[in-house]
């Protein structure tokens, strides 16, 4: 009976102790994180205002500004930490390469979710005060940042698993593809076509097997991650 | 007895072209030991399955009694380790790292951290970026050492030091080993930093360790005769020789094993023993080495 409560609070130690360094790891990746998370924010409000006088424009400068946030901190966050050998310091410190991974995921998505969700809420406060409401974009705008989140979430997972430059190239070249890709096709989807331009938000089938879709790809790539991580050997 | 800071029985790692061949070591607490090889010879290998950083294929690692990799965590609350190689975060300022770390390691010593700041001549709120080579080196070692580590784990650290800058480096770690319960695995292919500071010493060539033993035996033990050698007379070839280089009447034997006894027996065969050299960590550490080669064949 007592060893078992000693193995418990072992147990219990342990994982406290590594649930705060993952928090630790998170807090120091979302200081350096900084400028990147007040820049894009900065940046994707200035091109909603832009989108206001030159739609077009506005549009791409908005959606510029959330791929490159997504590539800024998976490459800075990642790729670089491995070739300038930071990674080497972090390691040394109490943590898994497991939990190092764990804290990497976590603190990219937190750096990238906040700025994406902050911008999404002025960009549906927007299209809500648009007279006529534009609400039939809503649904659409909502697949489109859940596009970003996947192919941020396959980027961070390809930088965790590859570490290499070779596979950090083709990654940002891969998902950038998507997103001409995504626009031409989606729009046209039926479900998402006959909606676009109403005035009610209309969130159809299609809508939401799109969402699924990307949930799946994201959830998929960071499982996947994390899986080839734990069976790793070497991680410098 | 206490537990080893290091313990490593048995381990091997195989990479394509290279391959950590079943390498046993031991440190006992308290002691430096320096790992001292050419470049490639296994040394950042070894250190990194000691850190974790790399999983050994067979064998076993325990260091401070925590089984590597399943303690590492454990373990690693107490290692300190800086490598030429590591790098601080060059955004970042050197009082950030330090608040970084003191969150971490609760044994974090703000005084000790002060004097070392003085020491080392750093200033906390300049950016890790902007800092030199030595400069870089001396906070990385900051960090660790205001932690109080029971064990530094050091691969290379005096790499491309100056040389006021590798005494105070060096001066340091001397001052580390005054707690008899720190121990000091220092790696390098500089002798003359090994020799300056170490306890024992691990010799490892291509993947092996060629020899490990006190420092003061191998210095006693190793020794250089130069040999006045009348024509017609042959050497014997005493337990311990590991080389010897004729030419002409002259001779040059190198041994590991010195006692007045080879004297004697280089004597007794018509040799004349003009003198007998102590060797240098280097030149034990290059004869070592080319002996083992030559042993087997390589």
């Amino acid at each position: 009976m007592s060893t078992h409560t000693h193995v418990s609070a072992n147990a219990s130690t342990s994982a406290s102790m590594n649930a705060s360094m993952i928090r630790r790891l998170v807090t120091k990746d979302l200081y350096l994180y900084r400028w990147f998370i007040v820049g894009a924010t900065l940046a994707g409000l200035a091109s909603l205002f832009v989108s206001g006088l030159h739609g077009m424009t506005g549009l791409i400068l908005f959606m510029t500004t959330i791929v490159a946030l997504g590539i800024f901190i998976a490459m800075y966050g990642i790729l670089v930490e491995r070739k300038e050998k930071t990674l080497l310091f972090v390691l040394s410190l109490p943590v898994t390469p497991l939990q190092y991974a764990t804290a990497k995921v976590f603190a990219a998505l937190i750096a990238f979710l906040v700025p994406v969700l902050v911008l999404a809420a002025a960009a549906l406060s927007y299209n809500v005060a648009f007279d006529p409401p534009l609400n039939g974009e809503i649904p659409f705008t909502v697949v489109t940042l859940g596009l970003f989140l996947a192919n941020f979430c396959f980027l961070v997972a390809l930088l965790l698993v590859s570490g290499a430059e070779f596979w950090a190239v083709a990654g940002v070249v891969l998902t950038n593809l998507t997103v001409p890709l995504f626009m031409n096709v989606v729009v046209g989807l039926p479900g998402i076509r006959e909606y676009i331009q109403g005035p009610v938000a209309v969130w159809s089938p299609t809508i939401f097997a799109i969402l699924g879709t990307e949930a799946t790809v994201a959830v998929l790539s960071l499982g996947i991650a994390f899986y080839v991580q734990s069976r790793r050997t070497d991680f410098i | 007895m206490s537990i080893p800071a290091i313990d490593f029985q048995c381990v091997s790692k195989r990479y394509d072209y290279f391959q950590l061949d079943a390498i046993s070591v031991i440190l006992e607490q308290g002691q430096i030991m320096g790992l001292v090889g050419p470049n490639g010879a296994g040394k950042s290998t070894t250190i990194r399955i000691l850190m974790a950083l790399v999983q050994q294929d067979a064998g076993e690692v325990r260091v401070l009694g925590h089984e590597i990799p399943r303690e590492q965590v454990r373990a690693k609350q107490d290692i300190g380790f800086v490598s030429d190689d590591m790098r601080l975060f060059a955004g970042a300022t050197l009082a950030w790292h330090m608040g970084f770390v003191q969150s971490i390691y609760p044994g974090w010593d703000d005084a000790y951290a002060a004097t070392l700041l003085k020491r080392f001549y750093l200033r906390p709120e300049q950016r890790v970026g902007k800092l030199s080579h030595g400069e870089r080196v001396k906070a990385a070692l900051l960090l660790v050492l205001a932690r109080r580590p029971r064990l530094l784990v050091l691969d290379e650290p005096t790499s491309g030091l100056d040389p006021v800058a590798r005494h105070e480096v060096l001066a340091e770690f001397m001052e580390v080993l005054k707690d008899d319960e720190r121990s000091i695995l220092f790696s390098s292919h500089n002798t003359v930093d090994v020799e300056q500071i170490s306890d024992q010493i691990t010799f490892i060539d291509r993947g092996r360790v060629v020899d490990s033993n006190d420092k003061e035996v191998f210095l006693d033990r190793w020794r250089r005769l130069s040999l006045d050698v009348p024509a017609g007379t042959s050497l014997p070839d005493p337990a311990g020789v590991t080389e010897i280089l004729r030419d002409g009447q002259a001779a040059l034997v190198t041994t590991s094993a010195y006692s007045p006894e080879i004297e004697a027996e280089f004597a007794h065969a018509g040799a004349r023993v003009q003198n007998v050299q102590r060797m240098t960590l280097e030149e034990i550490f290059i004869a070592n080495v080319m002996h083992d080669r030559k042993v087997r064949g390589e």
